[in-house]
């Protein structure tokens, strides 16, 4: 036996002398069952639920008082074993779903609340959160608190994710869109390159990067969803206004879609795309031109400002057309005259504020160029090349399209 | 591992009541929810544990003193299991680890918790020849 | 027989008459399938995005998708798989059909209901296959399901896609080589059936040594035209699959369009339509050959 140092903490301070002490408390049914929660989000309150009805069969709930009967007399004293049902860390949610469950079964929550959690302003709770090591999940809630990194898309995907009988996904917890030009794949692809500091092309164009690390990084995000079964290629995000897809990376112009298919937008939530503190989103316009080789050039001048140009403070015609969907128009004097951004829209403005939207690089066969891409990230994703590898293939076949013209 | 260490080191009640097989389910067990531990979300699920009273005063051995009126009659013979898995465990991290420190005891309870938390009925306990 | 008298008996007299009457049709050919033609064949020659003007560059655009290009190899493959299993499949369907109506009553009706998809616009049949071979949500799957069988990924796996495409084009085009087929069974004297069967010619017997041979001209239509539509043909998949999943189901039409249409390689896409031209023809001709020789 070593004998103990007053100045050390009261603990054993060996190993074998700790589970010794374990064992003799064991020994003398001087234990009591805990189960410790942290944060309980909606999406697993059936899981909670089998939870609690199987502890309320075979456990006891656990009082102030019963706790210091038993400290006081090292035993317990029910008939069926107790069970402290521990809820830490003061999630919003743990009030709104843990609680009213905890009372339906007949069972007293202990609540622990680091009060400075709960104290921090709103804005600054995902700070806090970060600071203290607290994980912030995504729930369904509108005011902000949302998945913040990839990693927790993952798991809420699965989370959500439901399958039917014969193994097809019904609900879907993350898609990707299926475009004939690619962009349901380019576009995240793009926003995620360029949120991990990369960049498509070199200054210069002659020289595509997209054989980097960051590409690289970027693409195995993608893969990874479709190789752990979280992402089925066949769903297409573009059902999303039918219902059955819970996330996606979509464009502001899918908003009147949505709208139209869901009833409204109060089931709807958009945020950044979860890809750190350094995120960037893509960008990209359309633009109306006349060919200068055309011989009705004043007509045609004349048509493109009549359908762009504001008129009388009202929006132009392109403006409203833009409106109506959902997009954004860069014509200071349409949004000068256009109702303010709505919830929807909102943080693609904010994201354009921030010059955290970044432009998608104009480039001679942009277009073959990102059906090439679009191609070659669906091979990875599909599981039928590896990232690096069909970047490589990708990055030469760019390549050799861009000599054509730099 | 050496079952004969464990039936020494708990004496002649754990001899009478568990055979080598069962230890040898227990380590097996360690291993699986060890690795199950390990990958568990600690966020969003219940983790279960075992809160146990013990005498850190210095002198192990000691334990509180028990009113036997006011409690409820216990299952001594789950305590006795717990307490042969605990030492089964205890001497498979010594097999392992270095020198096992204090923070391994945590390891240690949570596989015992999963283990035999949800554990409806004390699983039978037969005496092999 | 002198020169004259040969002109004299010619078709249509002689003078200037028989191409009046033929000028319309002439013209017409000219406009819509030399001039265009000839231009393709110049363009493959050329480089040209259609915003600017083309550019010679001669055997260049053949060499880069001939010795550079492996996605138009792949597509020759699909095109051969396509179009090899619609002639293989489809050719003995439409004279399953034909024969199983020809004796059964109202066939007249049945010829109508299986020649209706050729009426549809393809665009509008694609989109119906899209439907009722959707993976979660089709027909055919929800059906399986029903049963609980798990139904194939129809359009969504690569290998299967091909299979769905080739069937649909079958459904397609069964109705009208059915008609053909049917138009050349009714050709055949039913005596010849009678003396067979006095002779004690079984059921098989019959079929290949006499119904065959007797509608050989049909069949070699049949086949040879299948083969040259299977061969050229891309609407139905670019509406269906649009070439997918992953080049699965990318035909060298499909590509050589796409090429043209969505890339703005004018020249390149005329090079690889010429190159799929002259395999058909090729190919179209040897058939021919082949297929005529006992006649």
């Amino acid at each position: 036996m070593v004998p103990m140092d007053e100045s050390k903490a009261i603990l054993p301070d060996s190993w074998a002398q700790m589970v010794r002490s374990l064992q003799h408390g064991i020994l003398n049914g001087s234990y009591i069952r805990v189960i410790n929660y942290h944060s309980t989000p909606r999406f697993k309150l059936g899981e909670y639920e089998r939870q609690l009805e199987f502890y309320q069969r075979h456990f006891s709930s656990v009082s102030e008082e019963d706790l210091e009967r038993f400290f006081a007399t090292g035993a317990w004293h029910k008939d069926k074993p107790g069970l402290i049902l521990n809820f830490f860390e003061g999630y919003r949610n743990t009030y709104e779903f843990a609680a009213p469950l905890a009372e339906k079964y007949g069972f007293i929550g202990w609540f622990f609340i680091p009060t400075g959690f709960i104290d921090c302003p709103v804005a600054e709770q995902h700070d806090f959160a970060d600071a203290h090591h607290l994980s912030v999940l995504s729930d369904d809630y509108k005011d902000g608190r949302i998945a913040m990194t990839w990693d927790e898309l993952r798991e809420m995907s699965e989370a959500i994710t439901t399958r039917n009988d014969q193994d097809r996904i019904e609900t879907a917890g993350f898609a990707y869109a299926q475009s004939s030009s690619g962009a349901g794949l380019v576009h995240p692809f793009y926003a995620k390159l360029f949120s991990e500091g990369g960049a498509p092309y070199s200054n210069d164009k002659s020289e595509a990067l997209l054989d980097g690390p960051e590409a690289t990084s970027a693409l195995e995000d993608m893969a990874g969803l479709v190789r752990e079964g979280i992402v089925d290629l066949s769903v297409d995000a573009y059902d999303f206004p039918a219902g059955g897809i819970a996330m996606m990376v979509m464009a502001n112009w899918y908003e009147s879609a949505i709208a139209e298919g869901l009833g409204g937008l109060d089931d709807v939530a958009v945020s950044a795309i979860p890809a750190g503190d350094d995120w960037r989103t893509l960008q990209y316009a359309f633009f109306m031109g006349v060919d200068s080789g055309s011989d009705r050039q004043e007509e045609a001048w004349a048509l493109t400002r009549h359908l762009n140009e504001a008129r009388d403070g009202e929006a132009s015609c392109v403006g409203r057309m833009l409106d109506g969907l959902g997009a954004l128009t860069a014509s200071t004097a349409d949004t000068a005259a256009l109702p303010a951004a709505d919830a929807f829209t909102q943080p693609f403005v904010d994201a354009l504020a921030q010059d955290r939207a970044i432009s998608q690089p104009n480039v001679m066969q942009a277009s073959e160029i990102e059906g090439l891409m679009a191609r070659a990230i669906e091979e990875v994703m599909a599981g039928e090349a590896e990232p690096a590898e069909g970047l490589e293939t990708l990055d030469s076949e760019i390549e050799d399209i861009l000599a054509e013209f730099y | 591992m050496a079952h004969e260490n464990v039936f020494q080191t708990l004496g002649s009640s754990a001899r009478s009541l568990f055979s080598a097989e069962q230890l040898r389910a227990f380590e097996e067990a360690f291993d699986k929810q060890a690795a199950y531990c390990r990958s568990k979300n600690y966020s969003e699920e219940g983790i279960p544990m075992f809160l146990v009273l013990e005498d850190v005063s210095g002198t192990p051995g000691t334990t509180p003193a028990i009113d036997t009126e006011n409690t409820a009659p216990r299952d001594s013979l789950f305590d006795l299991l717990l307490v042969t898995a605990v030492e089964v465990y205890k001497q498979q991290l010594e097999s392992r680890e270095e020198t096992p420190q204090a923070e391994d005891i945590g390891l240690l309870l949570e596989v015992l918790a999963e283990h035999f938390f949800i554990t409806a009925q004390p699983p039978k306990l037969v005496r092999q020849a | 027989m002198s020169p004259a008298t040969r002109a004299a008996r010619a078709p249509g007299g002689h003078g200037a008459a028989p191409w009046v009457f033929l000028s319309p049709l002439l013209a017409f050919a000219a406009i819509f399938f030399v001039l265009p033609i000839g231009f393709s064949i110049y363009l493959a020659f050329t480089r040209w995005n259609p915003l600017g003007t083309p550019r010679w560059v001669g055997l260049r655009q053949f060499e880069y998708l001939l010795t550079r290009d492996d996605q138009f190899w792949a597509t020759i493959v699909n095109t051969f798989v396509f179009a090899g299993a619609f002639v293989l499949i489809g050719v003995p369907v439409a004279l399953g059909l034909a024969f199983v109506f020809g004796r059964a009553r109202g066939k007249a009706v049945w010829r109508s209901v299986y020649y209706l998809p050729q009426l549809t616009n393809i665009v509008a049949i694609a989109y119906l296959w899209q439907f009722v071979l959707d993976d979660r949500y089709g027909a055919i799957n929800r059906l399986l399901g029903m049963v609980g069988l798990r139904g194939p990924d129809w359009l969504t796996d690569p290998a299967m896609a091909m299979v769905s495409v080739v069937l649909v084009m079958i459904w397609y085009e069964a109705g009208k080589n059915m008609l053909v087929f049917s138009a050349a069974l009714e050709g055949v004297d039913q005596d010849i059936y009678d003396a067979a069967e006095i002779d004690g010619a079984g059921a098989w017997r019959t079929l290949v040594s006499i119904t065959l041979s007797i509608i050989r001209p049909a069949f070699v239509f049949v086949t040879i035209t299948s083969f040259i539509t299977g061969m050229g043909f891309f609407a139905l998949i670019l509406a269906m699959t649009e070439g997918g999943p992953r080049g699965a189901t990318e035909v060298t039409a499909l590509y050589a369009y796409r090429m043209a249409f969505e890339d703005l390689r004018m020249g390149r896409a005329s090079a690889a339509a010429l190159i799929l031209f002259a395999l058909i023809g090729i190919i179209a001709a040897v058939q021919f050959r082949l297929l005529r020789e006992r006649t």
